[in-house]
């Protein structure tokens, strides 16, 4: 999976200048991709994931990117883990799985789009537990 | 045109009415709770008789609050099934789910939201 995202990068960059990378270009976030984004908790690990294919726009290369990637990756089987055994109160755990289908939604490209900082609206319905509808919404 | 944060600072100001009531209104929090309750539907007449007295002005300020979160959760909640039956080909489901809650929702920024979905399944036939 890490290789794979780390291959899907470095091919991205060569295509960008041609025929450009989708994910990059247009701000198109599969489904995975928005569930790790919902978990970047640090400017590099953010900047990395919403600069997909271009690791020199957050200061690095290919390679060190990648090794970000992998370590986030990790970050969240061990977030998802936590809250599998229990450690997470069984409230706190369907709010979070609650907010992130909810910033699924905002990033998603099927109708209706929405409009607003998906990512931030996500940090506030964890802390608040409620999705911030004024803020991000469909337009 | 009040925002969300105008709808977090009258939740807290939910959140800190006493019991029993103190007073709790400034001129701002008044101008905040006018603007707020105009927001999730409550007309401007019930606002002004809510707000001459400090009770019934906590009632007015625990309703707006109310309307905003769970307003927020129900819609939430609902356009997680919404999508689920768009997903499983049930558009009629989708629209009679979302025309179930359009029939009591009170705070038009959540209906206008529901309407966008509504269109949305529409477009998707």
């Amino acid at each position: 999976m890490k290789k794979q995202k780390a291959g899907a990068g470095l091919l991205c960059l060569l295509a960008v200048a041609s025929l450009g990378c989708a994910s990059s270009a247009t701000g198109t976030v599969n489904r995975r991709d928005a569930y790790a984004l919902a978990s970047c908790t640090d400017t590099v690990s953010c900047c990395i994931q919403r600069n997909p294919g271009v690791p020199e726009a957050c200061g690095l290369t290919a390679g060190e990117a990648a090794a970000h990637l992998a370590t986030m990756d990790a970050a969240v089987r061990f977030a998802n883990e936590r809250v599998k055994e229990g450690e997470d109160s069984g409230a706190d755990e369907g709010w979070r799985a609650h907010c992130t289908d909810q910033y699924v939604r905002c990033r998603d490209q099927k109708k209706p789009r929405w409009i607003g900082d998906c990512y931030a609206c996500f940090r506030y319905c964890e802390g608040q537990r409620e999705w911030p509808f004024r803020d991000c919404h469909p337009r | 045109m009040p925002t969300q944060r105008d709808w977090d600072a009258v939740k807290d100001l939910s959140r800190r009415i006493t019991d029993p009531v103190q007073p709790f209104l400034t001129t701002e929090m008044r101008a905040l709770v006018q603007a707020t309750a105009h927001d999730v539907g409550i007309p401007p007449d019930e606002t002004t008789r809510a707000l001459q007295d400090d009770e019934s002005a906590a009632v007015l300020v625990r309703e707006i609050a109310s309307r905003i979160s769970t307003g927020s959760r129900r819609l939430s909640r609902t356009l997680v099934e919404v999508d689920r039956r768009r997903d499983a080909g049930d558009l009629e489901g989708a629209r009679q789910l979302l025309q179930d809650v359009l029939a009591v929702e009170v705070v038009p920024h959540y209906v206008d939201i529901l309407n966008t979905y509504l269109q949305a399944v529409d477009d998707d036939s």
